[in-house]
């Protein structure tokens, strides 16, 4: 049969004027998600859980959150069947002594949803209490965060005033928030220096810039849905879905620096920063080497943005020049969680991004002069292959082996996904020298479990002197997993205590030497996604290493050693000034000047 | 019949041979030709119905008949396989050997549709559609039309294309295929690979299919899946480079550096596409930048650039091979060309997708016009920036563009004839193009 009567194009000597009409819905369909393709959601039984790399060892994470007493859950709204992206964010966690009582307490941001209207709203955080590391107790109420005036996202800690306890910034959709730990088990909400800028802010960090030694802040925005600009989208329009970032415009990010007094005023843009990101992961560390912090921005499909600290908080954005822009295809990634390590041991701060289904996980090895190589490929990263949407995630020595691992918690941003179920199992993955392996997760555990994971903390809440995590998830309880991997080395906690620095010590670089090496960690500023891990570092030397001695290279220039006994596993080190001056600061009680 | 075989000599015997064998002669001398070309034949429509175009050819070469029919049926079936250079050649060479110049011009009309220059030819080539000739006459129009609307960045019109020909036609894997290229050209992987693997379907053993699932696989990190595609595809055509550079990325992705490095000088051995070998030498770039051998990267990367200008990552390999040399001059330029690639591609896409609001919008047209031209499809660019001065005839920018473009391929007349036009100045009331 020859179809002679059907002419298929235009005959328009214009025919490209009388054919854009179907270009738009192409590229509607071309831009939408790549769950538009299939109508039916993934039912999560009957697809196969990802599974790559290769089983290493059972992980000893232990979930406990229920017996500990955090019972909590981040809601983002879905009944109410609006399918906005806000609800694809989901929320952070938070370890933090807030006290100051030596155990590191939890917070979590409560999310929102949608009343009529459409009105959004927001739920309280959960912040609860460490009796000892054995329980927690939740006192969002009696420490004042109660407020529900904000559809939250992230958590920012820091001691932005250097008076001892660390205050808040809460991210979201409307004005972020500010609280001031008064330092007696409460918060205060703080006019914040944006006012009431309502732009949807996601992650935030702290970190000293200027190196004024008081903390300057990082607010990452992400695009600019609104009610207002809500399109439909979906396959054939039958099943809504949550629409894609590219069908949005990226909002500026924002910086606030601080005037030593507490005060914070907006310096975006003397800064320069960039206008076209979509931020929703941010790391401060001094990822140069050179003494300063710097800045890296994890966006969602466009570049990500490293800003380069001259020493004197002027920054200039250089990810494409530094090899961290893109990935190794020289594509920008879906990335959202972000965190640094040295997982090769040479002493430089490594970049690991936790990115979108199809992309691969991003491990970008420094290689010194401002530069870092995409080396996901070499070192197993992309064996584990692309059904993974990674959110937050840690570096950490987990099993204290003296090698970096990484966790991720994973789960999926739309409602019908084609590629990879909505809920996904975490990631633990183990360096074996040459490769990240996937560590197999026990039957019946957190690990081998699927979960619509977000926001992801590391903080050892019980003092055994291990990482142990928190977990959010969208609309699923948060989890708490207790480390109970058997001690590999020998392991210090290091605290640092600022009084030259800003408090905090962000951007302090410690190295823990022994008889057979050295390991290097550093305090950052954010990290993860909307989240905040406990500033204390563990650093991890193989068992049987000899006398140790540990080192710290403090923000504001000066070093200062000690050696540690056989018996010390945990360090307060507070800053000794160069020049001999002290600083009046709020000392912890039980410091340890070296 | 075994009663008189047990009663013949062994003389006779040799007799009865010798008749035999002399019969068999005469019957081979007579039909062995027709045999051989029906054999042949088969081989070469099988091969195409695979899509193995190089198989298709060598058996070509085996098929006795006249210089002027293999011409021309070789210059079909590399037109094709989208080699539309060589097979303008095979076209003149079939006229050369006397052919009838009919079915000829017909080969020309149709690569030059594929090719993009379709619309000074597709009254033609619906014409011989309507003109009610084969089947596979019309699937020949049908896939020449579509694969040019794609290739001239007319994607609603290639749509739409696909969209008739599916509708009469369900079953032809090659529509699969040309569907999947059109939505890999719109950025939706998603529906490309939902058409590559209907196609796949339809045609299992085809290798062109087999190969655009394989590659979109990779690109999805479903190493296992493009791993084992790839390996049937070198099964079935052990000399495919695609599939050999493909499987070298697939154990480069899994760890495997050794056996990735040798895979891809394995496939660079062999015959590549110029897009494909600059992706192997980026590839080799890389691993030599994880190496730390800047120098050599750097070189691996200029190989990959000339091979393939057009190719970000090819750029940025070779930026992030110079930055590691100290020439920050080269690596600016490197980048900045790519960024251009990528912001050129952008702007295309927003381009079309407002022109589909604006369609009068000759500004629009020019745009896409222009960055068609910058991106480096010159053809496909001149034909929208000849759209835009058919709906403003004195569109200045327009104008001055096709005057540039017609001049730097030596058609002055059509340069000219545009340069009258910005004499004449723009429009009342217009403002001057930027």
């Amino acid at each position: 049969m020859n179809p002679l009567a059907a002419v298929p194009v235009s005959r328009d000597p214009l025919v490209p004027r009388r054919a854009v009409g179907l270009v738009i819905g192409v590229f509607a369909i071309a831009l939408g998600i790549a769950g538009c393709s299939r109508p039916a959601p993934v039912p999560e039984a009957a697809v196969p859980v990802p599974v790559a790399g290769v089983p290493t060892a059972v992980d000893r994470f232990v979930e406990r959150a229920g017996e500990l007493g955090v019972v909590f859950t981040h809601r983002n709204g879905g009944e109410a069947d609006h399918s906005t992206i806000l609800e694809s964010l989901g929320g952070g966690v938070g370890w933090f002594d807030f006290d100051r009582d030596g155990w590191i307490d939890l917070m979590a941001t409560g999310g929102g949803g949608f009343a009529a209207g459409p009105a959004i709203t927001g739920h309280p955080a959960g912040l609860f209490r460490s009796r000892g590391g054995r329980a927690f107790t939740a006192v969002a109420g009696p420490a004042g965060l109660t407020a529900a005036d904000l559809y939250s996202h992230g958590i920012a800690v820091g001691d932005y005033d250097n008076d001892g306890f660390q205050d808040l910034v809460v991210t979201g959709y409307g004005p972020a928030q500010l609280w001031h730990n008064r330092g007696d088990g409460t918060f205060a909400r703080l006019p914040a220096p944006w006012g009431d800028d309502d732009r949807w802010t996601s992650s935030a960090g702290w970190g000293d810039l200027d190196g004024d030694g008081a903390l300057d802040l990082y607010l990452a925005r992400y695009v600019n849905w609104s009610f207002a600009n809500h399109p439909v989208c979906g396959f054939d329009r039958r099943q809504r879905e949550i629409c894609p970032p590219r069908m949005f415009t990226g909002l500026p990010d924002a910086l606030y620096r601080s005037d030593g007094a507490g005060g914070l005023h907006d310096a975006s843009a003397d800064a320069g920063l960039r206008t076209d990101g979509k931020g929703l992961g941010v790391l401060l560390a001094d990822l140069d080497v050179d003494g300063d912090v710097d800045i890296y921005v994890a966006n969602d499909t466009t570049d990500n943005f490293l800003y380069v600290n001259d020493g004197h908080g002027r920054l200039e954005e250089r990810a494409l020049l530094a090899g961290v822009a893109y990935d190794d295809q020289g594509l920008p990634n879906g990335s959202m969680g972000v965190d640094c390590c040295d997982f090769n041991g040479d002493g430089r701060p490594d970049l690991w991004v936790a990115n979108y289904e199809r992309e691969s996980f991003a491990l970008y090895r420094n290689e010194g002069r401002g530069q870092f190589l995409h080396v996901s490929r070499r070192h197993g990263i992309t064996d584990l292959g692309g059904l993974f949407v990674g959110f937050g995630t840690a570096c950490d020595d987990f099993d204290r082996d003296g090698r970096t691992d990484i966790a991720v918690a994973n789960g999926h941003v739309i409602k019908y996904p084609d590629a990879s179920p909505r809920k996904q199992q975490p990631l633990l993955l183990r360096f074996d020298g040459d490769r990240f392996r996937r560590a197999a997760a026990a039957p019946g555990t957190y690990f081998a479990a699927v979960h619509e994971g977000r926001g992801l903390a590391v903080g050892d809440f019980d003092g055994d002197g291990d990482g142990d995590l928190a977990i959010s998830h969208l609309n699923e309880p948060l989890a708490v997993l207790e480390n109970r991997f058997p001690a590999g080395g020998r392991s210090v906690a290091v605290e640092l205590v600022g009084t030259v620095s800003n408090r905090d010590a962000v951007g302090a670089r410690v190295t823990l030497e022994s008889g057979t090496g050295s390991v290097v960690g550093q305090v950052v500023g954010g990290g993860s996604y909307l989240s905040h891990s406990d500033r204390r570092l563990r650093l991890t030397c193989p068992a049987g290493a000899g006398p140790l001695r540990l080192k710290i290279d403090w923000p504001a220039g000066g070093r200062q050693e000690l050696a540690i006994d056989a018996t010390t596993d945990l360090v307060r080190v507070v800053e000794q000034p160069t020049d001999g001056t002290r600083v009046a600061r709020n000392d912890p009680p039980g410091s340890v000047p070296p | 019949m075994t009663t008189v075989a047990r009663h013949l000599t062994a003389r006779q015997w040799r007799i009865v041979i010798l008749v035999a064998a002399l019969t068999a002669i005469a019957v081979l001398a007579a039909w062995g030709d027709r045999w051989r070309t029906t054999w042949w034949k088969a081989r070469v429509e099988a091969a195409e119905r695979r899509g193995d175009y190089a198989a298709a050819l060598a058996a070509l070469d085996r098929l006795p008949g006249g210089a002027g029919r293999t011409w021309l049926e070789r210059g079909r079936l590399l037109r094709r396989s989208g080699d539309l250079l060589a097979a303008d050649r095979c076209f003149t060479a079939a006229l050369e050997a006397g052919h009838e110049p009919t079915l000829v011009n017909r080969e020309r009309l149709l690569a030059e549709a594929q090719c993009g220059d379709i619309t000074d030819v597709e009254d033609q080539v619906l014409a011989l559609v309507r003109a009610g000739g084969s089947d596979a006459l019309a699937d020949e129009c049908y896939a020449a039309m579509a694969e040019g609307y794609v290739n001239a960045f007319r994607f609603a019109d290639a749509a739409r294309c696909l969209e008739f020909w599916q509708a009469w036609r369900k079953d032809d894997p090659q529509l699969h295929l040309i569907r999947g290229r059109l939505e890999e050209r719109l950025g939706h992987a998603g529906l490309a690979f939902e058409a590559y693997r209907e196609g796949l379907r339809l045609a299992p053993q085809r290798n062109d299919l087999r190969l655009a699932v394989a590659r979109l696989e990779l690109d999805a990190a479903r190493l296992d899946v493009a791993a084992e595609i790839l390996r049937a595809v070198r099964r079935a055509r052990p000399d495919d480079g695609s599939a050999v550079l493909g499987l070298a990325q697939c154990r480069l992705r899994q760890g495997d550096v050794a056996g990735g490095t040798t895979l891809i000088h394995e496939a660079l051995s062999l015959d590549l596409r110029p897009e494909d070998a600059a992706v192997a030498l980026t590839e080799l770039a890389q691993l030599a930048l994880e190496d730390g051998e800047a120098q050599r990267s750097v070189a691996l990367a200029r190989g990959a650039v000339a091979l393939d200008p057009r190719n970000e990552r090819c750029l940025l390999g070779l930026a992030a091979g110079l930055v590691r040399e100290g020439d920050a001059a080269g690596t600016a330029a490197a980048q900045s060309r790519a960024r251009a690639l990528a912001d050129g591609r952008r702007r295309l896409s927003s381009t079309l997708m407002t022109l589909g609001t604006r369609p009068d919008d000759a500004d629009l047209r020019a745009d896409a016009g222009e960055i068609l031209i910058e991106q480096g499809f010159g053809p496909a660019g001149m034909r929208w920036l000849e759209t835009a001065v058919q709906v403003d005839p004195r569109h200045q920018r327009a104008r001055r563009l096709l005057a540039d473009g017609y001049s730097g391929v030596g058609d002055e007349a059509r340069a000219a004839e545009h340069r009258r036009w910005i004499e004449a100045g723009p429009a009342p009331g217009a403002e001057a193009a930027p």
